[in-house]
């Protein structure tokens, strides 16, 4: 006979297991499929790159079982807790002298018990896999793997869990399962992204600046923190801590909600109203913003008609949302649903607007900026922000006061004048960021300024530098804090880890450190001439850090002549030479490169264009690589044959010789 | 044990579905409830067995509430209009989980009443026909011995023969142990031949409730032929609460004293009479007339 004040239930416990035994038996053959094979695949090539990290296998091959893995855990709370959505179950159930409280225990019970099986069997089968590997899978790989699936597995358990005591439908938890998962991500990118449909001035396109605007709601993702981790790689004691605690409150709060669920509401689709009214207004504002973001982008001449764009999206949308919240086609509009949809609606937009408006003319205090970024979108090697994890705190950001105070200047006058040009007649993405003295960034980039407007021409004749010391990445990167490394691109050239290892790149870029010619930032030679863009891939984290460095450093010189870098990959543009004598302003001949058509450019200076043979000469001259930033010659690689003469000059690669 | 609700309510968002429900069950006795469709039979079953909670009110078994209660829950089942169980579970794997809950479960009485009605243990239930499959679920109740039976419409779909043995195996327990019967049906001749009392619902309230014998005695049912028919004082005298008029022949229902209506009924000079008892189903009629809820004759196209 049960005890009375058992969690347990031994018949619940049979009749969950049922449930989802082949479910755990279909997993278990995919977990295979997906995992110890494509481990011996790899231990047959060579897909690793080298570094010093403790870098795992079961980690980087194991993506797409760990997707399975989530999606399985999911599947586990539908199956188990699906008796609740029919009301012959459900009734039999409640009817038997079986608290509610064991009902749910049996029913998480059978689904934790069915994540750690499999898990354990696949690393018995890894276990013994390893001797045929040909790369090392240690036992402190498998006991790390299996545990981080495992806990990732549990939390996606008891999010699927809490999502059903919502609903009261198959379909209706499995969209609730989504809902939870993806609808504050979802939903904030929509608004991001239509928000940059109605100002300018929001960071979408620059990859740090987009970073910042969803990290809230990307922290606060079980799939991104879940993804992020297992990909990194990392294990942030705080964070696991954290979703450790956000786990364990949704299970309590699953089971309060079963607890006081009303079984009467069997047949309705959702348990709580309120839940359905607060679902169908999300829904509706994802759907209107996401389908207005898709229309204005698909026909940006209607741009003009947001507001009709939105309201149709808006209609378009509640119809949708409420057949699936309502489970049927056949769905009833409600007044009342109906009215709080409309006000939700209205406030939302209204603080759309207003908070928005404000985001976009935010001007940091000039006490409170340590350095500014600032890009016009001409510049010859146009740099990103990326990563600061292995760069320097101040890579990119200017800490000249002069600068910095032109730079917020320049924006402020930006804010003010508030303009929406075309694409056509827009000035490329410029682009300014701010380092705070508090460690925050702010970013914000703005394409649609007139090219043709007085502002628009002040921004592309800024005496801002494009290229300085700051924003070298092979000077201003950590080496010592680059774990691991794949590749390296420079120019169109790669390097892989076989050409150079983490050792020798480190080596590599101490010299250049060390080798790097002082320059002032008002030396136009060194910003605008020079400049070659970098990229370095981690092996470990599928991390890449892109920029640019100078190909007046020796230690660059050096490094690519023993590597065998030639010039005759810049064949197939035109080689332009520019004599420098007589030019005493050579920052305003870089202007012109940047601003006046190259027929202009040709009368204002001394410009040869070089044929075939007098390019292949000069080419080997450059893989000499006796580059001289006091020389008398500037050479220019750039599309000149291919384009309009009376178009500005695309500029591939600059560089000054004698 | 006795079954006592106090002021019953229950509704199903603005709708009530039971309204101040007063009831009370004698421990070892058989109440039926009868009631329109949508009446609220099954919610207020349901409500007894625990499977709703009551929004107002209370539900006692011997003064003790049954909800999420495994004392009183683990001496009562409930067995709905279509029987549940388990997938892919033989009736033998039910029985294994009714003797870990219910603990006066007998294996010998389980042995005797599937062997009794020919039910193999060992198929699969959802296998089995509808009357199979209620029969299986009857095996498993009476093998529990429960002490409270809830039953929603329990004859339906069994044979003649089954239904007896049944209803025979109800009333042995009644007898050896007190077991207290609570079921509800549309077929009101089987419920006036088992019940001990009934209870009219309609809208969600009881509108009557009375033991059987006692509605016998308190009310009858006479038809009288005249050779000219009486006045009002007729209706008056007798206590008439109900009647029709075919010609010169009165069929009426007559509330309360019954013992001397053959005296009153000579009073008026009548060519022929005849006292009938009353039928579960005249009762129906009367009450559901009584508030508007009745059979008219309708014409069809």
């Amino acid at each position: 006979m049960q005890s009375k004040t058992s969690l347990l239930n031994k018949v619940l416990l049979k009749t969950f297991t049922n449930s989802i035994f082949w479910l755990t038996i279909g997993y278990l053959l995919l977990t295979i499929l997906s995992l110890p094979l494509p481990l011996y695949i790899a231990s047959v090539g060579s897909f690793i790159g080298d570094g010093e990290y403790n870098y795992n296998p079961l980690f980087w091959y194991g993506i797409v079982h760990f997707l399975f893995s989530l999606v399985y855990a999911m599947m586990l709370a539908v199956n188990i807790f699906n008796f609740k959505n029919k009301a012959e179950t459900n009734d039999y159930i409640h009817s038997l002298p079986i608290k509610r409280t064991t009902i749910f225990s049996s029913g998480i019970f059978v689904g934790i018990i069915a994540i750690i099986v499999p898990a354990l069997i696949t690393s018995v089968i890894l276990l013994l896999e390893q001797p045929v590997l040909t790369y090392n899978l240690s036992v402190q790989h498998i006991i790390i793997w299996v545990s981080f699936v495992i806990f990732a597995q549990i939390l996606m358990f008891f999010l699927s869990v809490l999502a059903g005591m919502f609903v009261n439908s198959i379909t209706l938890h499995i969209e609730m399962i989504l809902i939870l998962l993806f609808l504050p991500f979802l939903l904030w990118l929509s608004i991001v992204f239509n928000a940059s449909t109605f100002f300018d001035g929001l960071a979408i396109y620059s990859r740090f600046g987009f970073t910042e605007l969803i990290k809230t709601v990307g922290e606060t993702s079980l799939m991104v923190y879940l993804f992020e981790t297992f990909t990194s790689y990392y294990f942030p004691k705080g964070k696991m801590i954290i979703w450790t605690v956000i786990g364990i409150v949704m299970l309590i709060l699953a089971s309060v909600l079963y607890k006081v669920r009303k079984n009467e509401r069997v047949n309705k689709p959702f348990n709580f109203p309120v839940i359905y009214y607060v679902l169908v207004v999300l829904l509706t504002l994802l759907g209107t913003l996401f389908l207005s973001s898709a229309i204005s982008f698909i026909l940006p001449e209607i741009k003009n008609l947001s507001f009709m764009i939105i309201l149709l999206s808006a209609v378009v949308s509640y119809v949708f949302v409420l057949m699936f919240m309502q489970d049927t086609v056949r769905i009833k509009f409600r007044m009342r649903e109906l009215i709080i949809t409309i006000v939700s609606m209205a406030v939302f937009f209204v603080g759309f607007f207003v908070l928005w408006g404000r985001y976009v003319s935010y001007l940091p205090d000039e006490s409170q900026i340590e350095g500014v970024y600032f890009n016009n979108g001409t510049a010859i090697n146009n740099t990103h922000i990326e990563d600061l994890d292995i760069l320097d705190s101040k890579y990119m950001f200017d800490d000249d006061k002069e600068t910095i105070k032109d730079v917020r200047n320049l924006h402020k006058e930006i804010i003010d004048s508030n303009q929406k040009a075309d694409m056509n007649n827009s000035l490329s993405s410029v682009n300014i960021s701010y380092l705070l003295k508090n460690g925050k960034v702010v970013t914000r980039e703005y394409s649609q300024i007139d090219a043709n407007s007085g502002l628009g021409k002040e921004i592309l004749n800024s005496k801002i530098p494009s290229f300085t010391k700051d924003k070298d990445l092979l000077y201003k990167i950590k080496e010592d804090k680059l774990k691991s490394f794949q590749n390296m691109n420079i120019g169109s050239y790669n390097f892989s880890h076989q050409d150079i290892s983490l050792k020798e790149f480190r080596v590599f870029a101490k010299d250049y450190k060390n080798k790097m010619p002082e320059f002032s930032k008002k030396n136009s030679i060194f910003t605008e001439t020079g400049v070659i863009n970098v990229d370095i891939y981690s092996a470990d984290n599928y991390n890449s850090y892109s920029g640019a460095a100078t190909l007046y450093n020796p230690a660059l010189q050096q490094f690519l002549k023993n590597k065998g870098f030639s010039f005759e990959d810049y064949n197939y543009n035109s080689l332009v030479e520019i004599d420098l004598n007589g030019v005493d302003d050579k920052y305003q001949l870089f202007e012109d490169l940047s601003t006046i058509s190259y027929k202009e450019f040709k009368k204002k200076y001394n410009v040869k264009e070089l044929d075939e043979s007098e390019k292949e000469e000069k080419i080997n001259e450059f893989n000499d690589f006796n580059f001289n930033p006091e020389g008398n010659t500037l050479y220019i690689f750039t599309d000149i044959p291919y384009s309009d003469n009376d178009v500005i000059p695309y500029i591939e690669l600059s560089v000054v010789l004698d | 044990m006795d079954i006592k609700t106090v002021k019953l309510s229950k509704s199903f968002d603005r709708e009530k579905a039971l309204n101040t429900v007063e009831l009370f069950v004698k421990s070892g006795t058989i109440h039926g409830l009868i009631g329109s469709n949508g009446a609220g039979k099954t919610t207020l079953l349901k409500v007894l067995t625990g499977i709703y909670k009551e929004d107002e009110g209370h539900v006692f078994y011997n003064d003790a509430p049954v909800f999420e209660n495994i004392s009183v829950k683990e001496k009562v089942i409930f067995i709905g209009d279509t029987p549940f169980f388990f997938s892919g579970f033989s009736l033998l794997q039910m029985a294994k989980h009714y003797k870990t809950i219910y603990k006066n479960w007998s294996d010998t009485r389980f042995k005797t009443l599937y062997e009794y009605f020919k039910i193999d243990p060992k198929k699969s239930l959802n296998e089995m026909s509808k009357g199979m499959r209620r029969q299986a679920s009857f095996i498993l109740a009476f093998s529990s011995k429960p002490d409270v039976l809830v039953l929603d419409e329990p004859f339906d779909g069994l044979d003649p023969i089954v239904r007896r043995q049944v209803k025979n195996i109800i009333l042995q327990d009644m007898a050896s142990y007190g077991l207290t019967v609570v079921l509800s049906s549309h077929n009101l001749l089987e419920m006036e031949n088992i019940c001990d009392a009934i209870s009219i619902m309609h809208k969600g309230e009881i509108l009557y409730t009375n033991n059987i014998n006692q509605m016998k005695h308190t009310h009858c049912k006479l038809q009288v032929a005249f050779k000219e028919l009486p006045d009002e004082s007729f209706y008056k005298t007798l206590n008439v609460v109900q009647h029709s008029v075919q010609g010169r022949v009165i069929t009426c229902i007559i509330e309360g004293d019954i013992e001397n209506i053959e005296e009153k009924i000579s009073k008026f000079d009548p060519l022929m009479y005849d006292i009938l008892p009353i039928t579960l189903d005249e009762m129906f009629a009367y009450e559901m007339g009584e508030i508007g809820y009745a059979i008219e004759d309708i014409i069809i196209e």
